[in-house]
């Protein structure tokens, strides 16, 4: 198993079980982590709370933000992310299940390194992956 | 005025008939001293007061406390026009109305003060806004996961392993479930925002225990300690009421599910011409920083696994509450349990004895 990880902050199980699965048959490298909710997100990323055994320094190589969670929404995560010297530069790309305007451009003001959308399609994963400069970190490729 | 004797002619009905009563916004006349001169009806009833109540004072300082320092400076510069306001929205009120004012210089010194209400407005617009959101996020996600799953089944032609084959059914049956109970959700809520169609004495003890009842009927293994206070009366639409207390009791019930036993009360008195509910349960509770998102549409404190449903059942109550004429205000604290207060009408005095 690789030692890098991609945090998925969804609360949809569906979604999530098909972002496994995607995941699982590209034989996609990196170990897939799960948090439902925004701030159980924030708990793993700081090492806090039910996490404080973690940590704080082992950051995920990616994380995928959805922007719709229980307790804190998406956009709290981004800022909470971005406020913090330590997170500041994780990138997050934020799965969507819309192209309306607002989300996008609200999501790139706040930071978001790109954006796919749902159900995630690894395809267009490894294409936001390449396009945010993370290819080799999250497949795992030699690091030559 | 409409019950008035029929008027003669046209200059009695000149004399008689108050035009700024006869209007639908809320209109008062202010002397540069602060003091209201007039106030017509429909301004009283936007506070629920006589009009001559308003007169005779600076009403403004106690009803709209929010504005009254611009008003005050206002007046102090009349007749110069440059210091009026216009369409300034009046700062949140516990009852969650939406008011504009506007104040312009009236002759011989005096203000004249308008307040319109766009409540209802407010309340079709943030209704759209649901909506909108519910048909384009919410009712998406189980439709994806259904086409999705369904797809994947279709793809492995029968080879599928059982096991995985069986969970993608469970899914689809689930998520098609899901999405019925948000379409009657998204219904619910474009028709909780009516005002009552015919007031009346409700029991609310005896809805109380109703709704109990059925709980426990669709949980029967559950433990229950239940205790409703008799003598609850409110006025309102009696089916608005049952489904607002339907859906508080439902939350209170679902989030007991951990405890060994439901442990449920509701209890209140009348206060003046309020009636103060409390509805206390010993479930789960939660943190009072998300107080605030507990009643806006979709703004869950649970995930899906978590006991969280359609995200919309306490916007609902809110809604049903304000068109009756109350309001809903929460207390929670983790693992002790969560209070709600519904305030609503009470029985008017002279219908009081009737129940």
């Amino acid at each position: 198993m690789s030692d890098h990880t991609i945090l998925l902050i969804e609360d949809n199980p569906d979604d999530a079980e098909l972002t496994r699965i995607a995941f699982a048959e590209a034989a996609i490298d990196s170990q897939l982590v799960v948090v439902g909710d925004g701030a159980e997100a924030l708990d793993y990323l700081f090492a806090q709370g039910k996490y404080a055994a973690r940590d704080a320094a082992d950051l995920p190589s990616i994380v995928l933000l959805d922007l719709n969670l229980p307790k804190l929404d998406g956009r709290e995560v981004l800022q909470a992310l971005r406020a913090n010297p330590a997170t500041r530069g994780l990138p997050v790309v934020v799965l969507t299940t819309s192209t309306e305007p607002f989300d996008v451009e609200a999501s790139y003001a706040l930071g978001v390194n790109s954006y796919i959308r749902k159900p995630v399609d690894f395809k267009k994963f490894v294409e936001v992956v390449k396009q945010i400069g993370l290819y080799w970190l999250v497949l795992n490729h030699p690091r030559g | 005025m409409s019950d008035a004797a029929p008027l003669r002619n046209a200059s009695e009905a000149g004399a008689s008939v108050d035009l700024i009563d006869q209007l639908p916004n809320g209109l008062a006349v202010l002397a540069a001293d602060g003091s209201w001169l007039r106030a017509n009806v429909a301004l009283g009833g936007i506070w629920g007061v006589a009009p001559a109540a308003l007169v005779g004072h600076a009403a403004h300082r106690e009803r709209l406390p929010g504005l009254a320092a611009r008003i005050d400076a206002a007046l102090a510069r009349l007749p110069a026009a440059d210091e009026t306001l216009r369409d300034v929205a009046v700062p949140d009120d516990a009852s969650g109305r939406h008011l504009r004012l506007t104040l312009r210089p009236l002759a011989a010194g005096t203000a004249l003060l308008q307040l319109h209400d766009d409540t209802a407005l407010k309340t079709l617009e943030a209704q759209q806004e649901t909506l909108a959101f519910g048909i384009s996020h919410e009712l998406r996600a189980p439709v994806r996961a259904i086409e999705q799953f369904a797809r994947r089944l279709l793809a492995q032609d029968g080879s599928a392993d059982p096991q995985t084959a069986r969970d993608h059914l469970q899914r689809i049956q689930h998520a098609s479930g899901h999405a019925g109970g948000l379409i009657d959700a998204l219904l619910e809520t474009m028709r909780a925002s009516r005002p009552p169609r015919a007031a009346a004495a409700v029991d609310i003890s005896l809805l109380g225990d109703w709704i109990c009842a059925e709980l426990q009927d669709t949980d029967p293994g559950r433990a229950a300690e239940i205790h409703i206070a008799p003598d609850l009366w409110a006025w309102g639409d009696e089916h608005a009421l049952k489904q607002l207390l339907g859906k508080l009791l439902h939350n209170a019930w679902k989030f007991s599910a951990q405890r060994d036993t439901v442990r449920i009360t509701l209890d209140g008195e009348r206060v003046g011409d309020r009636l103060q509910l409390r509805l206390r349960d010993a479930g789960r509770g939660f943190d009072m920083r998300y107080a605030e998102r507990l009643f806006v549409p979709f703004r869950r404190l649970h995930s899906a696994d978590d006991g969280a449903g359609h995200g919309l059942g306490l916007a609902i109550a809110q809604q049903l509450a304000r068109a009756q004429g109350g309001h809903i205000r929460v207390e929670s604290e983790p693992d002790a349990g969560t209070t709600f207060f519904i305030e609503l009408p009470a029985v008017p005095d002279e219908d009081a004895a009737a129940p």
